[in-house]
């Protein structure tokens, strides 16, 4: 049984009592799969180009550990790797993922959707359509929100050298042929989540009344054009029938948020409108903080650089993420220094998220007790992925759904026994979310070979 | 039995560019056979592998009437793919005769029509990067009969046409400073992808959520800042105040700004900044609002039909778009009418002039052959829609008034009409058509050069390397222009011409004015004490009036010239006129010095330089030719060099394929400073990388005569060795590469060095049939379908009458089938 939001959506017909109603129909969603838990819980997938290297998150204490075992350790016993000590003071809600393959994605420079969607869409300039739906837009639905699925970046995809307004990084999808676009300006995802609040408008309530009779009319519209269309030109008019009839769900239920929206909403200043890359990061994850504490949205993926990143304000200036990435030396460093100066960068943002979550006090604990941020990269293992290993770094309680904070853990290598992929993993976090999915995630055909079980969860994950 | 094609058929038959199948898909009921024919196909290429013997890659071919129908259907579709890619039968295996392939991608075509289940597959061919799949010996063979025609489409505006319209939206003409400085406000709601090269593909691009907010903030700021000096009369008069209220309001805001100055100034503050926020506060209300607006929002509330229609109409111009049809005006006032009941006039006119700039006729160009039908499926665009398909051809505006005309008094209904149009567009030098440099720099991709980072350490210290490199792109575009305004043998000139233009506008008259009037000067001041006229000279000194007045006169640029300005242009050229050689033209605009080094990328001494005042020049004879040896390309394809510059030629020159990059594949060039690039490249030797890098390589190697720069070298400088002195030590370079894919037996083979390849390049029919491909792509806005053959056969054939004229090229692909005609393909 499959109870989509917006199958509830039009079945009750809600008009103004949506808002009130959204997180129950979350709640619904989760119930339609047996799960009975409630309250909130909430995502961040950050996707960070040019792979995560095995060995740039291991404890430097496991370097000669084989890596065909089974590890399940305690964090506090280990010392981080030096580009992880940003984290070091929360090591309770770190976990480091090691082992998981990918080998049904595409690897290479990026595998675009294969990192959280595992299938594979290989291209640099475009991804092909995708399959289905990614499993951070999965969970979006399953924990909807006035805006379900909060989508950010500092750009596009692989190369692109767009950094301002839409772009499209092709790493999530709402289902079959539908890539979600990402929001590159800090300013304008900022007049989204807080411009009603923001506003000093004496007419917003007007306005914002028109805007639905708008959204209606333009409805109307564009189903009378699509008439005489044949169907692919009728499919480019159904995304936006789908946009119009989305953000009309937005607004009213935004409008019902004020009270909490205008106690979160960030200070407007310039790094809002900053083109230098670490203060883009800042905005985009001030944002991410206050969107997720106001209550607006649930899950964020957020795509924090691409190849055609320059890390200037970490003194990274001649060469790009994709350079240091080839291992070309920078600024008299060599690619693999530059790359650990960007991690170490990334997870000290990271650390101050996961902080600021931590500081809002909720039921027995804290936000961040009930989140889960996954750092991954779209490109797997490393620059050019190999995807016989797939590394994460996971932070926060995540509801304590999954038996990961505070551990090491690596799963067995590539064909050994009980060696487990990101189909797996992606399967438990969906199982213990409260989605009993069976396998989520395409199959490796090197693995069915070798008469390997790869569907399911992994058991010992889920608590 | 012959069959009627169904369109979904027909669709993937267009794009596969397979043969009409003889075959019918099994009716739903039938129990599933494969067809003799394509069974014996199968059974002698593909089952001896893909059987319950190997089953490799996990396929097995010998069970299709066993699977249930998904299943089936989901291995078929993963066999099409595989076929027309020709990625199986592995290279080494026996392979099928193209007719057998055509005959086995024609079944399974026939077997997927409707199902879906070639969907994917379907929307991937349509990307630019699989144009070249579509067999270029069989496009340009004369065999396909089939009439052109493009499928009826609506097609995404682009971000050029969004920028161009966005200048007038505040009422100003032409120039954007003039629109109260503020459409950079707006955001470009229509992303073009990251692709490099052409991709303004309407298959491609469509509008979604992201889109949908992005024009609704564009369109709210526009409207807002049009209609506020109405809307505060009306606002004040809702609130039973008057206009005198606001005035006074007003003056209450300006006096607070100037108070708000006073104590800036006081606390001795800049006030550069708050002065500036002031102003730009202040500017919108110097917008007036238009009187078609000021009509409905301060009247009675009861719009007439006509005073709607005006603003209806007025907005639409403004806004850049087709001029509404009669079910637009009935439409938006039908919703005006509506809105003012609810929410009064001011609210009603707004909410009116938002939707039309979200509505989907703002987003998409349509284009779906409402024009007459010529029996075969086929219907020709109507007038109006092709007044707009030509005019976004070759402008980023609508249509002028004279194609506008056109359409409406039924003299765009013919090819001839159409040809008439598209050459008057042109042949009037004032219309400008930007789209025309723009294909040249999607082809090449010399325009990205001052995106590549370059450390400017190694360049020249102190000023950032992309805006020299933004000056070769500029030599290279004054070249292309060049080359198209002689029109003759253009694709063989771009390759070939050892002939470049360098700090140069193109026009020899107006440089040679520059020039002597900088000679005249440096003659008039040489002998006076122009040293001391420099602002900085310990004694400061001014040159007398008289002198002003003449070195004021001697040119437009100097008649602002003040004693500063010409000490700073006779100390340029003094050097240069001591040694009797003519100085590089310098613009005080621009830095110096930064102009002088980065001579460099063309191995220009620009301190030493003799000037050339006629252009263009052989620059380096038997050492650079063509685009291909310009700073500009090389630069732009310089980041992974050897193979970016390979794959290149490969794909835009040779239409061939270069495969993604596979999984198993860790491409990291190794750093070791002992060794040149090419030593450092041969990792890709290995024979599982070589397979593909044999398509890129060998071609690449040739350019082993250029640095990153685009310098020209015979030795290899190894940057990262310990310096001999003052120099780097060297390595010999080896330059020797290997052209293959020509498919002229007297071309392909050993190359040695740039110039070598780009005179056989330029020589190749075959590769002046692909900047032809490239050139369809761009101007029909899709990959080329079998069924295009003929448009791109008439298009080389009136390149090749015209002795090489790229716009006998062009007039013949904006008259072709492809471009006038549309057809249903669903």
């Amino acid at each position: 049984m499959s109870y989509t939001r917006r199958k509830f959506v039009k079945c009750l017909s809600l008009g103004a009592g949506m808002p009130v109603l959204a997180p129950i129909l979350g709640q619904l969603e989760r119930e339609a799969y047996g799960a009975t838990e409630t309250g909130p819980k909430r995502f961040v997938f950050v996707a960070v180009s040019s792979g995560i290297m095995p060995e740039e998150v291991e404890p430097p204490s496991l370097k000669d550990e084989s890596k065909d075992k089974y590890l399940n350790i305690p964090l506090d016993r280990l010392e981080l790797e030096p580009a992880m000590k940003p984290l070091e003071p929360l090591k309770n809600y770190l976990s480091v993922v090691q082992g998981l393959s990918g080998k049904m994605c595409a690897g290479g420079h990026t595998g675009n959707y294969g990192a959280l969607g595992v299938w594979r869409a290989p291209g640099e300039q475009a991804a092909p359509p995708p399959k289905r739906a990614t499993v951070d837009s999965m969970l979006s639905r399953m924990y909807p929100a006035a805006i379900d699925h909060l989508t950010t970046g500092l750009t596009g995809g692989w190369g692109t050298r767009v950094t301002e307004g839409v772009v499209y990084p092709y790493i999530s999808a709402a289902g079959p042929q539908k890539t979600i676009p990402f929001q590159a300006s800090p300013n304008i995802v900022f007049e989204q989540l807080f411009g009603t609040v923001a506003s000093k408008d004496r007419y917003s309530a007007q306005k914002l009344a028109s805007k639905k009779n708008l959204l209606d009319f333009m409805a109307g519209d564009v189903k009378k054009t699509q008439q005489a269309l044949p169907s692919q030109e009728k499919a480019k008019l159904d995304y936006y029938l789908d946009a119009l009839e989305g953000l009309r769900d937005r607004d009213v239920k935004i409008a019902a948020l004020r009270d909490s929206l205008e106690k979160h909403v960030p200070e407007f200043t310039d790094k809002y409108t900053a083109t230098e890359t670490e203060l883009r990061q800042d905005a985009h994850f001030d944002l991410i903080a206050a969107a997720l504490i106001s209550g607006i949205t649930n899950v964020v993926t957020m795509k924090i650089d691409n190849s055609a990143t320059f890390y200037r304000g970490l003194g990274i200036n001649e060469k790009s993420v994709h350079g240091i990435g080839h291992n070309e030396s920078s600024d008299g460093k060599t690619g693999m220094e530059c790359r650990a100066m960007v991690r170490r960068h990334h997870f000290e943002i990271l650390a101050h998220l996961a902080k600021k979550l931590k500081a809002v006090p909720e039921g027995d604990g804290n936000m961040l007790d009930n989140t889960m941020i996954v750092y991954i990269s779209p490109s797997g293992n490393r620059h050019h992925g190999t995807l016989e290993s797939w590394p994460m770094v996971v932070l926060g309680g995540g509801g304590k759904k999954m038996k990961l904070a505070g551990r090491y853990l690596q799963f067995p290598g590539y064909g050994q026994a009980n060696h487990k992929t990101i189909g797996n993993w992606w399967t438990s976090v969906l199982n213990a979310y409260g989605n009993p999915i069976k396998h989520y995630g395409d199959l490796d055909p090197g693995l069915m070979k070798g008469g390997f079980d790869q569907e399911g969860p992994i058991a010992d994950l889920i608590a | 039995m012959q069959r009627t094609i169904k369109p979904c058929l027909l669709a993937c038959s267009l794009l596969l560019g397979v043969v009409t199948s003889q075959h019918t898909p099994a009716r739903a009921d039938a129990p599933f056979t494969v067809p003799g024919d394509v069974a014996n196909i199968l059974q002698q290429y593909c089952i001896d592998c893909h059987d319950d013997g190997l089953a490799k890659g996990d396929v097995r071919l010998d069970e299709l009437t066993k699977l249930s129908k998904n299943d089936r259907l989901a291995l078929l579709s993963k066999v099409q793919e595989q076929l027309y890619l020709s990625q199986m039968p592995p290279e080494k295996k026996p392979q099928p005769s193209d007719q057998a392939r055509q005959q086995v991608l024609g079944w399974i075509a026939a077997e997927l029509a409707g199902t879906g289940q070639d969907a994917a597959f379907r929307q991937k061919m349509q990307r630019p990067q699989y144009g070249n799949y579509v067999d270029h010996d069989r496009l340009f063979s004369g065999e396909v009969k089939e009439e052109a025609f493009s499928p009826a489409r609506l097609w995404r505006r682009n971000p050029n046409q969004f920028d161009r319209a966005k200048r007038t939206y505040f009422g100003a003409a032409r120039n954007a400073s003039q629109t109260v400085g503020e459409v950079n406000e707006l955001n470009q709601p229509f992303h073009k992808g990251g692709a490099e090269g052409i991709d303004d593909y309407a298959a491609l691009f469509y509008a979604d959520s992201a889109t949908f907010d992005t024009l609704y903030r564009n369109a709210e700021f526009v409207v807002d800042r049009t209609l506020l000096l109405a809307f505060i009369e009306y606002d004040y008069k809702s609130r039973g105040k008057t206009l005198d209220d606001w005035k006074a309001d007003r003056a209450k805001e300006l006096k607070a700004q100037q108070d708000e100055i006073e104590r800036y100034k006081k606390e001795g503050k800049t006030t550069r900044y708050i002065g500036r926020a002031h102003a730009q506060l202040n500017a919108r209300y110097k917008l007036e609002t238009p009187q078609v607006y000021r009509d409905i929002i301060l009247g009675d509330g009861k719009p007439t039909d006509a005073q709607m229609e005006a603003a209806i109409r007025h907005h639409f111009e403004r806004t850049g778009q087709h001029e509404p049809t009669q079910d637009d005006l009935d439409k938006y006032t039908g919703f005006m009418r509506k809105e003012i009941a609810q929410a009064g006039p001011y609210f009603g006119l707004r909410n009116v002039l938002l939707a039309i700039l979200v509505s989907p006729k703002y987003i998409y160009r349509s284009e779906l052959g409402l024009g007459k039908p010529v029996g075969d499926g086929r219907t020709m665009l109507a007038p109006a829609e092709l007044a707009y398909a030509i005019s976004y051809a070759l402008t980023d505006e609508k249509p002028d008034a004279i194609l506008l005309e056109a359409a409406k008094t039924g003299r765009l209904q013919t090819r001839e009409d159409v040809k008439r149009e598209v050459v008057r567009l042109l042949e009037t030098e004032s219309i400008e058509k930007p789209r025309i440099l723009r294909f040249f720099h999607e082809f090449f991709g010399y325009h990205l050069a001052p995106e590549v980072f370059k450390d400017d350490g190694r360049f020249h210290d102190g000023f950032t390397f992309y805006k020299i490199a933004t000056r070769y792109v500029e030599d290279t575009d004054t070249l292309v222009l060049y080359i198209l305004k002689k029109d003759k043998d253009v694709f063989r000139e771009l390759l070939a011409t050892e002939e470049y233009f360098v700090g140069h506008s193109g026009d020899n008259a107006a440089v040679t004015a520059e020039v002597d009037a900088q000679k005249q000067l440096y003659a008039y001041c040489k002998g006076k004490q122009w040293k001391k006229w420099d602002t900085n000279a310990k004694v400061k000194e001014q040159p007398s009036e008289q002198d002003l007045k003449y070195a004021q006169s001697l040119h437009p640029e100097f008649k602002s010239l003040k004693g500063d300005g010409i000490h700073g242009k006779m100390r340029m050229l003094a050097p240069f006129e001591e040694k009797g050689i003519t100085p590089f033209t310098y613009s005080g605009k621009r830095s110096r010095d930064a102009q002088f080094k980065g001579l460099m990328a063309y191995n220009i001494d620009g301190y030493n330089w003799d000037f050339p005042v006629e252009q263009p020049f052989v620059l380096d004879k038997g050492k650079r030719a063509g685009i291909l040896s310009h700073p500009s390309w090389l630069i732009a394809h310089s980041l992974n060099a050897t193979t970016d510059r390979g794959k290149w030629i490969r794909e835009r020159l040779l239409a061939g394929t270069v495969p993604d990059v596979p999984i198993t594949v860790d491409a990291s060039v190794p750093e070791d400073p002992h060794k040149t690039l090419r030593e450092r490249y041969q990792v890709t030797e290995a024979e599982t990388c070589w397979k593909c890098h044999v398509k890129m390589n060998p071609l690449g190697y040739a350019f082993e005569t250029f640095d990153d720069f685009g310098r020209w070298r015979d030795k290899e400088n190894m940057e990262g060795l310990p310096m001999e002195g003052k120099r780097f030590q060297t390595r010999p370079i080896d330059a020797k590469g290997w052209l293959d894919g020509t498919g002229d037996k007297a071309l392909d083979g050993e190359v040695i060095g740039t110039i070598d390849l780009v005179n056989r390049l330029a020589q190749s029919r075959r590769v002046q049939q692909s900047f032809i491909r490239h050139a369809f792509r761009y101007w029909m806005g899709r990959n080329e379908f079998l069924s295009d053959s003929k448009t791109l056969i008439a298009a080389e054939k009136a390149y090749m009458d015209s002795d090489g004229s790229f716009r006998a090229m062009l007039v013949s692909l904006l008259t072709s089938d492809s471009f006038i005609y549309r057809k249903h393909v669903d």
